[in-house]
């Protein structure tokens, strides 16, 4: 179905070319499904809230169990991914990349900060440290052991570990950026 | 009281995490939506849209071996105009405009930032079920207007007609 409105659409006589656009309009997913008038409500109702924030709460305890067993399997990546091993920085960066999608919505935000500084550190250098991934790694570990960690003493640990980086790529050099 | 829309959906969620998998499909039973599919990666999911034709995607964007990016591409390019134009909302922890343009780039509806919270997946949801499906189609890109709102002139217009073409 063709954009009646649209100003770019070829007239019915008038032959399209190869490189035209064509404009596709359906009807939204809500009207489709409830009529032309319908549409969803924007506000949540709170009750559902409240529902949605307890379906995270009742799943915080199985995710908190795999957490626990994340932190403590990337110290073992980070010698081999320090010395160059390709598969060994591969699988640590994708465990601390799961790490900071999914810390932050189970109640472990400063552990998911910790995340996301090491996966930056990992994606930004093609010569990667031993010593700057463990002190990231013994940062979330910590955190972790005092149930989530606090936010002012993450800000500077955060900050430690960009002098730490500064230090140990003194050359500059990046992979990426 | 009526049936809710959210009754009506069915949902393909797409992550290669098992723990963001499960939330986001919980998250959707709490909202009451009937039928949520799930797969691990582009591939498992590109099987199930076709079997299950779901109402809306919800996909991780990094995964192996097919990542949410090629599966975008893959859906836009679907000959039914119906299945082509599938609202799809992409959840990633890559925040960077890089990411966000990326998507954009494959015909991504909309993109949302993890750690995700249920206010947040609520608004995207509702965004992509209110919204007309339109899509533009030319030689090197299919998907949503790129351009997220169009902004008249405020005053006489200037510029000659060769420029505003």
């Amino acid at each position: 179905m063709h954009d009646a409105q649209s100003p770019n659409v070829p007239a019915p006589d008038m032959p399209a070319s190869d490189t035209a656009a064509r404009f596709l309009r359906l009807p939204s997913v809500a009207e489709r499904k409830l009529g032309p008038d319908y549409t969803v409500p924007v506000r949540l109702d709170p009750r559902i809230l409240d529902q949605m924030q307890q379906t995270i709460r009742d799943l915080t305890e199985k995710y908190a169990e795999t957490l626990k067993a994340q932190v403590g399997s990337l110290f073992s990546f980070v010698e081999l991914a320090g010395m160059g091993d390709a598969d060994a920085r591969s699988q640590l960066y994708a465990m601390a990349h799961e790490v900071r999608g999914l810390a932050g919505t189970f109640g472990y935000p400063i552990i998911g900060r910790f995340a996301h500084s090491l996966c930056s550190y990992i994606e930004g250098y093609r010569a990667i440290d031993a010593s700057v991934m463990r002190f990231h790694i013994e940062a979330m570990y910590d955190a972790l052991k005092q149930g989530g960690g606090d936010e002012l003493l993450a800000d500077e640990t955060l900050a430690s570990l960009e002098r730490l980086t500064a230090v140990t790529h003194v050359d500059g050099e990046r992979s990426v950026g | 009281m009526t049936r809710s829309i959210f009754e009506m959906l069915t949902v393909l969620v797409v992550d290669d995490s098992l723990h963001m998998r499960r939330l986001i499909a919980r998250l959707l039973e709490v909202l009451g939506v009937s039928e949520v599919i799930v797969a691990s990666d582009g591939e498992e999911a590109w099987a199930k849209f076709l079997k299950h034709r779901p109402d809306i995607v919800i996909t991780d964007a990094a995964m192996k071996p097919t990542d949410g990016f090629v599966l975008a591409q893959r859906l836009r390019a679907i000959g039914e105009d119906d299945l082509r134009a599938v609202p799809i909302i992409m959840v990633s922890a890559h925040s960077e405009l890089s990411a966000v343009t990326r998507a954009r780039d494959v015909g991504v509806t909309d993109f949302l930032c993890k750690p995700i919270s249920p206010r947040l997946l609520y608004e995207r949801l509702v965004g992509a079920l209110n919204r007309p499906r339109k899509l533009i189609e030319s030689p090197d890109f299919i998907g949503p207007d790129r351009r997220m709102q169009t902004v008249e002139p405020d005053g006489p217009e200037r510029r000659s007609q060769m420029t505003y073409l």
